[in-house]
């Protein structure tokens, strides 16, 4: 069966983690599609993709991952994507789906990552404007 | 292993093909990286056959003949929509900035770059694309370690 799971988490701040699992692919991608669309309705900047269970991906899913990442470009915000299986991995390798910088093995990975962000925000916030 | 398939050109039918080849595949000992590669192949080729092909127009079946030996397994996709070669599809943008990638384009590209062989014929009114890949049977993921 071509199935799809969808679990969409409570937003952190300006952060949305989903987890997806299963297959995307031509017969599911509407499913993620509609799911994500409302996100970009809210002020989130960060769209984390929890791809721990999904199994499989084809040029449908990598569609509704580069309008995710489109769609959040304008304000600045970012895909992330973690824990992508071996062979999820490789087909983003191949197509250049996401920056490498921006697909993570680990928690531990991802967690200093946003870290990192949330530091240059505030060190941001904090540098006094030229004007 | 040999199997032939004729679907009707629709989704529907596509997944239960994919289906139905993933368990015949696993029941032949094909590893399981291969399998995902064959379904990936497929669904590229039937979308496309599909979607832009035509090929639904007089509901003309697709078929598919697969045979799998220790060799390779090569699988072979015949549709009757309007004459093109999977293997002249353009290579997509890929090192283009964000905003000047378009969303598509990259099925037949996977299938490109995932296949031993591509090769295309078209007898009379069919297009017959052939893909090859070489040791079903053997891991083909090392290179990510």
């Amino acid at each position: 069966m071509t199935t799809l799971s969808i679990q969409i988490d409570p937003p952190q701040d300006t952060r949305q983690r989903v987890l997806v699992s299963g297959r995307l692919d031509t017969h599911t991608y509407q499913e993620l599609d509609d799911a994500l669309s409302p996100l970009f309705a809210t002020p989130i900047n960060t769209l984390v993709l929890d791809l721990t269970g999904l199994e499989y991906i084809s040029s449908a899913g990598i569609r509704s991952i580069f309008k995710a990442r489109k769609a959040l470009s304008p304000r600045h915000g970012k895909v992330l994507v973690t824990h992508p299986q071996p062979q999820i991995r490789k087909v983003f390798d191949m197509v250049k789906a996401v920056p490498l910088g921006e697909i993570f093995t680990s928690t531990q990975e991802l967690d200093a990552y946003l870290e990192a962000m949330q530091r240059k925000v505030v060190e941001g916030e904090a540098t006094p404007a030229d004007d | 292993m040999k199997m032939q398939r004729d679907i009707p050109p629709s989704l529907d039918a596509l997944a239960r093909l994919n289906d139905d080849l993933e368990g015949q595949l696993q029941a032949q000992g094909v590893v399981a990286e291969r399998i995902g590669q064959v379904r990936l192949i497929l669904e590229e080729l039937a979308c496309n056959a599909i979607h832009h092909g035509d090929c639904g127009r007089d509901e003309a079946p697709l078929r598919l003949q697969l045979r799998v030996d220790a060799q390779a397994l090569v699988l072979e996709l015949h549709d009757r929509g309007n004459a093109f070669d999977p293997s002249d599809a353009p290579a997509p943008a890929l090192y283009d900035t964000l905003e000047d990638r378009p969303i598509g384009g990259l099925g037949l590209y996977m299938v490109q770059q995932l296949a031993d062989a591509l090769d295309y014929r078209r007898e009379g009114d069919a297009n017959i694309v052939r893909v090859t890949l070489l040791d079903p049977y053997s891991p083909v993921l090392e290179d990510l370690s």
